[in-house]
C-alpha cells in the first residue's frame, strides 16, 4: 500500500479553510511584498535632469483641391529632406501642435537654418496654400522623486516580514485544526516529508492567491494609466512591463508561500 | 518455528550517554506473544519505538517480518510500518469524527483500494466491539470505548504483528477485562502481539492473554 496523498492533501486543505482569515491575510502579505518591489523596480533611482525641450515646426498649408495622391508625393518629398526630423499630416479640426483651420503638412526640425531651408521650400512646393512657422517649449512633467523609491523598498522588508508572520500564524493554525489526523498519520509511520504536503499545497494556494491580488493591480494601473499619461512618465516600464511582471509575480508568489509554508510547519512536538 | 520478531543483544542510549537499555533479547513467533514487563522509565515505550525505528538502537540487532529493522531505508521503514499495528500509550483519536470516519481516514491515507474499505472496517468494529458505535462521534466515547477504537484503527490494516503499549492503563477492572478479552480475540486471529506493563496487577492480567508467551523484563537502567 502506499500513501493516499490526494486524500493527504485534500483533508489537510479543508483544515486551512477553517482558517481562511489568516490565509488570506498571508494572500494580501504576499500580494503587497510583489507590489512593493514592482515599485522599487519600476520607481527611478535618481534624479533625472530634464530639461524644457524646444521645438522648431513648419507648418505647411495644403490647397483645398490637392488630392490625396499629391498630398502623399509631397509627404515623401519632404521625408527626404535630412532637414526634417519627423513629420505628419493634420486635418481640419485637429489641435497639434495648433488648432488646425486647413489640412497641413507639419514638419519637425532641429535647428532655425533647418528652418528657413524647409520653410522656402515648402514655400516654392506646388499644392502648398502658405507655410507657417511655430516655436514652442514643452515643459516635461514632474516625477516621483527618488525618496518614493526608498519607500517603496521599507514597504518590501515591511511586507516580507508580515509574510513570515502571518505564514507562521496560519500553518500555526492549520495544524491546531490538523492535530489529531497529524498525530494519528504519524503513528500510522507515514513520513514527515508526507505529512508536510497539505502544508505545502496550502501554501501554494494562498501564494497564488497574492499573485492574484498582485495581477488585479498591476493590471489594474495598467488600464488606469492608459488614460493618465502621467502614470507612464512616471514610470514608463509600467507600459511594456506587464507580461514579465505576470511570469515573475506568479513565481515569487509561489515560492513565497512554498518558503513560508516550510517556515511555518510546526516542529513535531507542538503536535503529537 | 517460525518467528516474526526477533530482538538480540539489543541496546540504546541516548544522545547525552544514558543508557536506557542494555542487552534486552527475545522472540515472538508467529501468532505468538511477548510481554514487555519493567518499572516507569524502564525503557518500554522506547523499546517499541526501537521496533518501529522511531528510534535507532545503539547496538544489537532487530529482525521483524525478516527484515533487519537497522539496515531499511525510509522508504522501506515505512513500508514495514504499514504492516505492524500500533496502539500507543495515548493513541490519536479523531475527536471530531464519527469512529467509522476514524478507520477510513487510516485506510485512505494508505491508498487502500475502495472496494476493500467495507470489510475492513467491519471486521476491525467486529475485533474491537464496536459495531454499534460505527455512526459515534469519537469525542462521545468513553474512556474504554477510546481503547477499543485505538484497538480497531492499530488492526484495521489487519496487520500480522500488534505492538500495544500499556494497553490497560487507566482503565478500572471491567475495562481491563474487555480489552483483555479483546487482546485474546486478537492473538486468536492469528496476529502475534508486543504487550507492555509495569510491574503490578495489569501485568499478570496480560500474562493470561497468552500463558505460553514471552515475558521480557527490563530493569529501570536510568531515569529517563
Amino acid at each position: 500500500m502506499k500513501a493516499g496523498l490526494g486524500f493527504i492533501v485534500w483533508d489537510g486543505l479543508r483544515a486551512l479553510l477553517g482558517a481562511v482569515g489568516r490565509g488570506a491575510a498571508w494572500s494580501v502579505a504576499i500580494a503587497a511584498v510583489l507590489l512593493a518591489g514592482t515599485a522599487v523596480v519600476l520607481l527611478p533611482d535618481h534624479e533625472e535632469a530634464r530639461q524644457p525641450e524646444t521645438q522648431l515646426i513648419v507648418l505647411a498649408y495644403l490647397e483645398r483641391d490637392l488630392s490625396e495622391d499629391d498630398i502623399n508625393r509631397l509627404a515623401w518629398e519632404a521625408w527626404r529632406w535630412p532637414e526634417v526630423s519627423h513629420q505628419g499630416f493634420r486635418f481640419v479640426g485637429e489641435n497639434e501642435p495648433k488648432e488646425i483651420q486647413r489640412r497641413a503638412l507639419v514638419l519637425h526640425v532641429e535647428d532655425e537654418q533647418a528652418r528657413i531651408e524647409v520653410e522656402d521650400r515648402m514655400a516654392a512646393a506646388d499644392g502648398v496654400a502658405g507655410v507657417e512657422q511655430l516655436r514652442r517649449t514643452l515643459t516635461p512633467p514632474p516625477r516621483l522623486p527618488p525618496a518614493s523609491r526608498i519607500g517603496a523598498l521599507i514597504g518590501l522588508v515591511g511586507a516580507l516580514a508580515a509574510t513570515v508572520v502571518l505564514a507562521r500564524w496560519s500553518m500555526a493554525a492549520m495544524a491546531s485544526r490538523w492535530n489529531n489526523e497529524l498525530a494519528l498519520l504519524r503513528q500510522t509511520g507515514l513520513r514527515e516529508s508526507v505529512l508536510r504536503l497539505p502544508f505545502l499545497a496550502a501554501g501554494a494556494l494562498v501564494g497564488l492567491t497574492g499573485a492574484a491580488l498582485y495581477l488585479g493591480c498591476y493590471w489594474g494601473v495598467w488600464a488606469w494609466a492608459q488614460q493618465v499619461p502621467v502614470v507612464l512618465d512616471a514610470a514608463p516600464a509600467l507600459e511594456t512591463g506587464g507580461p514579465m511582471a505576470t511570469a515573475i509575480g506568479i513565481l515569487v508568489a509561489l515560492l513565497l508561500g512554498l518558503l513560508g509554508a516550510l517556515l511555518g510547519y510546526p516542529p513535531r512536538h507542538h503536535h503529537s | 518455528m517460525d518467528v516474526i520478531l526477533q530482538v538480540s543483544g539489543l541496546r540504546f542510549a541516548t544522545g547525552e550517554g544514558i543508557l536506557v537499555l542494555d542487552d534486552v533479547s527475545f522472540g515472538v513467533p508467529r501468532d505468538g506473544t511477548a510481554l514487555v514487563v519493567g518499572p516507569a522509565s524502564s525503557g518500554k515505550t522506547v523499546l517499541l519505538k526501537l521496533l518501529l525505528r522511531e528510534l535507532t538502537p545503539s547496538g544489537g540487532q532487530i529482525l521483524m517480518l525478516g527484515r533487519n529493522v537497522a539496515r531499511l531505508s525510509p522508504t522501506k521503514v515505512t513500508q514495514l510500518r504499514r504492516r505492524v499495528g500500533y496502539m500507543p500509550e495515548q493513541p490519536a483519536i479523531l475527536s471530531h469524527r464519527t469512529v467509522l470516519d476514524n478507520l477510513e481516514f487510516k485506510l485512505r491515507a494508505l491508498a487502500t483500494p475502495l472496494e476493500e474499505m467495507p470489510d475492513l472496517v467491519n471486521r476491525a468494529l467486529q475485533l474491537a466491539r464496536l459495531e454499534e458505535e460505527d455512526q459515534s462521534l469519537a469525542e462521545e466515547l468513553s474512556p474504554l470505548q477510546h481503547k477499543q477504537l485505538a484497538l480497531a484503527s492499530a488492526m484495521v490494516t489487519e496487520p500480522p504483528l500488534l505492538l500495544c503499549d500499556d494497553p490497560l492503563r487507566d482503565l478500572g477492572t471491567d475495562g481491563q477485562e474487555t480489552i483483555l478479552e479483546l487482546l485474546h480475540g486478537v492473538r486468536s486471529a492469528g496476529t502475534a502481539l508486543v504487550l507492555t506493563a509495569r510491574d503490578s496487577e495489569p501485568a499478570r492480567s496480560l500474562v493470561q492473554v497468552a500463558p505460553q508467551g514471552t515475558v521480557v523484563r527490563l530493569r529501570q537502567e536510568a531515569v529517563l
